[in-house]
């Protein structure tokens, strides 16, 4: 009996795909299969663990591009039908739902109540689990921070099958250790994310969107990080230049740079805040302008999706300090025009991230050649204190490079835990940090 | 946990003589110099409990490190000779997590204090974790920043045990607790190796083991150095104390602030039993004695708009009975209702000989009849029981006030205890929203936690701490599946 044939005799026929379209760099699991009870998903561990097969656990797929290249993929397992909320209670602001929930439809469950999760990463069909996973965030990390903030209970099934707990669905709680933050951003190497618990927040009543454009970085960067100082409460602040802004077609004249300060509160606060706001942008050459509501929200759907909307083939993620994020754009922004590729950037001025967006990379050796020898001259330049992750990048370049870097002496620490969890490399190997 | 007032009534003590052997001692005294290493019963007398006052255990030694490198090789000489050991800052907690079982050597890590580092365009600290938490606060305040978890005992507590138990406070309702504000850590892993763990820029990669660390209660190695985040202070902070005549009604009103979608800095509830107890104190801030309960309401941030939120809390609590909405007119009347607050522990020493506090939580719709339910508890039990805790979480504190002397009473207490916990458990809730697991909750952990939970937390400590050198005895219980 081949794969497929064993599989549909637990799962029965409906839960199990022969034909799949998915492709993990390069690597095409044999069949694919969408359990309905978190049983079912214990089952195909089980199975795969005593078999010897590799597992790709993942929602709907918005972030495969994110990895190394798989050793081997036998299963690709989706938690797309375990899609029902299962508690949600508004006066205790927590809600409790299956790991496939699309952020969208939970979304749409908790605003009725003028509540939500505040995450907005990219990827309109991202789940609960896949989001939790990849610990996805958006444009509102500024003020809300990233799923890691939200999360307060997860049920995960292990390699071998076992379903655990961890955490509980209280607000507040420090029985044991904290394992719900081992599970988040572990990419699916650890165990399988059936549910979720969350706790939520009220979304603000009112919001605008301002735009500081400017001809050059440093003036924004200074505004930006008076803004990050201040007592001013934003709920997105990104910095990008200008060709980020045309392709979400906001036009920005003569300018190269522009800031983005959205914020959200009652209308008071807002008006407040803005016109403060205007009161730091102190240098001459600087714009300052109000979004109309159309706009602004039409922007941050495309700033969220931008890696789509502009068609990225690499995507670099750098981490570092937020008063260094500015500095890093240009860095890599002056390398790849003189590559000549063309590039868009996003700096998270607040948290410290940059992403680099790059076209035509993959139009030949020399270029890959090129975008290989930046990415090791910005690993250099982050220095100790941070990192760069390629989150998309075709696999010429993948084949040369790993795709997080190298963990900072923590390697044998994660190996270990990966060792405890998934003995048998169960679940998606090669695509990890440290080899994992 | 029981906090008895004299102490040697204890109802469990251990006097474990364990004396180290002679090379141990030198080897220590030479990377800390004599002075810093602490053997004689006088000396040690301190060591042997913390804030849980009822458990007793005599260390080995005690060790005082008065730099971060000295960890490392410390940490080293014990695990070369298989001696546990127990890093402690200043023995405020409350689930007995600092006590030295097995005759562990105290790594006393308070003169470890300094502030390395102030970066507001980062906005970020990096202290040493001997550090007494309110002193960041204090260097940062004149600047306009803070640092936000503030646990009660803040002005004694420090950032290293804050870290172990992921120490939360009355601000955490909004601003998360320990867990939320830690971007890096230096750790000395239970081998005597160091390593780094997350950033002190945007998130590092991998998986996030300083998330797991946090909260890990001194079992997974020991926090030499943290980076953590500063916040700026907010423009506007306004205080509000509001008296009810129902317990129900007041826990009532809490739920629908946090319906509303209102997200008070702070939210606390004291019942009746702890404002006499406060109002016949040092602590005396002129409550009304005769209300069976009040909330403290903080707001913070910007003042814009602020106001309407104060109407919205104001017309929340007229809705259920709120007799008098009493704002707070300056910083000096802040403060005085919080003293009244943060001083109720000590206020309810007055009452008795001993106080058994408890902590934990539950959802927070289930306040009203949690709440009913505790003191029937209490009643059946005839005990002197009173309220005051994080209500804007639903983190309860029941406290029953005893005499330890009183045999039945202990009893009585010990049982009373039990039943209020399961009654959290029962309603969705969990064993403790902030003062840990410690030596003192273990036993409740397989009340919210299967034998496959428990092992996953196993897996982890096996990873960071293969020996179990490291606080031993606690967070995790031995269970059955660890026989095979």
């Amino acid at each position: 009996m081949n794969l497929a044939a064993k599989l549909e005799s637990t799962l029965g026929a409906e839960c199990v795909f022969q034909s799949t379209t998915l492709n993990v760099d390069g690597c095409r699991p044999v069949v694919t299969v969408a359990p309905k009870t978190y049983e079912e998903v214990a089952e195909v561990l089980r199975f795969a663990d005593i078999e010897g097969l590799k597992v790709l656990p993942f929602g709907t797929g918005t972030r495969l591009h994110i990895g190394n290249i798989p050793k081997k993929i036998d299963i690709a397992l989706s938690t797309a039908r375990l899609n029902q909320v299962i508690s949600y209670e508004p006066a205790d602001l927590t809600a409790i739902a299956e790991a496939g929930v699309p952020l969208v439809d939970f979304f749409a469950r908790t605003s009725a109540n003028g509540q939500w999760l505040p995450v907005d990463p990219p990827g309109k069909g991202s789940t609960l689990g896949g989001v939790i996973a990849t610990n996805a965030f958006g444009p509102l990390r500024t003020f809300y921070g990233t799923p890691r903030d939200y999360v307060i209970g997860l049920k995960i099934v292990a390699a071998d099958g076992t379903l655990i707990k961890t955490g509980g669905r209280v607000v507040k709680n420090v029985a044991g250790y904290d394992l719900n933050k081992l599970f988040i951003g572990s990419f699916g190497t650890l165990g399988v994310i059936v549910e979720t618990a969350f706790k939520l927040r009220p979304v603000p009543e009112s919001e605008s969107t301002c735009l500081i454009t400017s001809r050059s970085i440093e003036p924004l960067a200074a505004v930006a990080n008076q803004v990050f100082k201040s007592q001013l409460l934003p709920i997105s602040t990104l910095l990008t230049d200008s060709r980020a802004l045309k392709v979400c077609d906001v036009p920005t004249g003569e300018a190269k740079w522009g800031l983005l300060v959205r914020f959200g509160d009652n209308r008071k606060s807002i008006d407040y805040q803005v016109h403060k706001l205007n009161e730091l942008v102190a240098e001459p050459n600087s714009i300052f302008q109000i979004l109309d509501y159309s706009t602004a929200s039409r922007l941050w759907q495309a700033i969220a999706d931008f890696e789509d909307v502009f068609a990225s083939e690499v995507t670099l993620r750098i981490n570092t300090l937020p008063n260094r994020s500015a500095e890093m754009a240009t860095a890599a922004g002056s390398h790849l025009k003189k590559s000549g590729m063309s590039s868009a950037s996003i700096v998270h001025t607040s948290s410290g991230v940059v992403h680099l967006y790059i076209k035509s990379a993959s139009e030949n050796d020399a270029m890959t050649r090129r975008v290989l020898a930046m990415i090791e001259q910005l690993r250099a330049k982050v220095g100790d204190f941070g990192s760069l992750i390629i989150e998309r990048a075709p696999l010429a370049i993948k084949q040369q490079v790993d795709v997080w870097g190298q963990p900072r002496g923590t390697a044998a620490l994660m190996r270990g835990i990966k060792e405890k969890f998934d003995p048998k490399a169960t679940l998606i190997p090669g695509r990890y940090v440290a080899g994992i | 946990m029981i906090q008895t007032a004299k102490g040697n009534s204890a109802t469990t003590s251990e006097a474990l003589n364990r004396k180290l052997p002679d090379s141990v001692l030198n080897s220590i005294r030479s990377i800390v110099g004599d002075a810093n290493v602490l053997e004689s019963d006088t000396e040690i007398l301190p060591y042997e409990c913390d804030g849980m006052m009822t458990h007793r255990y005599r260390p080995s030694a005690i060790v005082l490190p008065t730099s971060s490198d000295q960890v490392a090789p410390i940490v080293r000489v014990l695990a070369e000779h298989s001696i546990p050991f127990v890093a402690r800052g200043a023995g405020t907690g409350l689930s007995g997590g600092a006590l030295a079982t097995n005759g562990a050597v105290v790594i006393e890590m308070a003169r470890l204090n300094r502030i390395l580092e102030i970066d507001y365009d980062n906005r970020l600290a990096v202290v040493e974790t001997g550090l007494v938490n309110i002193r960041l606060s204090q260097a940062v305040n004149p600047d306009g920043f803070y640092y936000a978890p503030d646990p009660s005992s803040q002005t004694s507590c420090t950032i290293g045990g804050n870290v172990a138990e992921s120490a939360g406070g009355p601000h955490c309702l909004k601003y998360g607790t320990t867990t939320n504000h830690v971007i890096g850590l230096e750790v000395v892993l239970p081998s005597g190796e160091v390593v780094r763990l997350g950033g002190c820029g945007a998130d590092d990669i991998g998986y996030d083991l300083l998330g797991v660390f946090v909260g890990g209660e001194g079992t997974l190695g020991v926090a030499t150095k943290t980076w953590l985040r500063l916040l700026p202070s907010p423009q506007t902070v306004k205080t509000m104390l509001i008296d009810f005549m129902s317990v129900e009604e007041t826990s009532k009103a809490v739920s629908e602030i946090i319906a509303t979608g209102i997200v008070p800095a702070a939210l606390e509830m004291m019942d009746g039993a702890t404002i006499r107890a406060v109002e016949a104190s040092i602590f005396a801030t002129g409550m009304p004695v005769d209300a069976a309960a009040v909330l403290i309401v903080e707001l913070d941030g910007l003042e814009a708009g602020m106001d309407e939120t104060i109407e919205q809390i104001k017309a929340i609590a007229e809705a259920h009975g709120g007799r008098k909405v009493y704002l707070a007119e300056d910083a000096t009347e802040r403060a005085r209702i919080w003293a009244g607050r943060k001083g109720a522990f000590g206020a309810l020493g007055r009452v008795s000989p001993d106080l058994m506090i408890q902590d934990a939580v539950i959802p927070r719709t289930k306040l009203p009849e949690v709440l009913s339910e505790v003191y029937r508890i209490s009643e059946r039990y005839n005990l002197r029981l009173s309220n005051v805790f994080h209500a804007g979480d639903g983190n309860l504190h029941p406290n029953i006030s005893f005499d330890s002397r009183n045999q039945d009473e202990v009893r009585r207490v010990t049982a009373a205890s039990k039943e209020i916990m399961e009654l959290c458990v029962h309603a969705g809730g969990s064993i403790t929203g902030e003062h840990g697991v410690g030596l003192d909750k273990i036993n409740y952990m397989p009340l919210i936690f299967s034998d496959a939970d428990l092992e996953a937390m196993h897996k982890v400590r096996d990873v960071f701490n293969p020996n179990n050198l490291a606080n031993p005895d606690k967070v995790i219980p031995m269970h059955r599946c660890r026989a095979f």
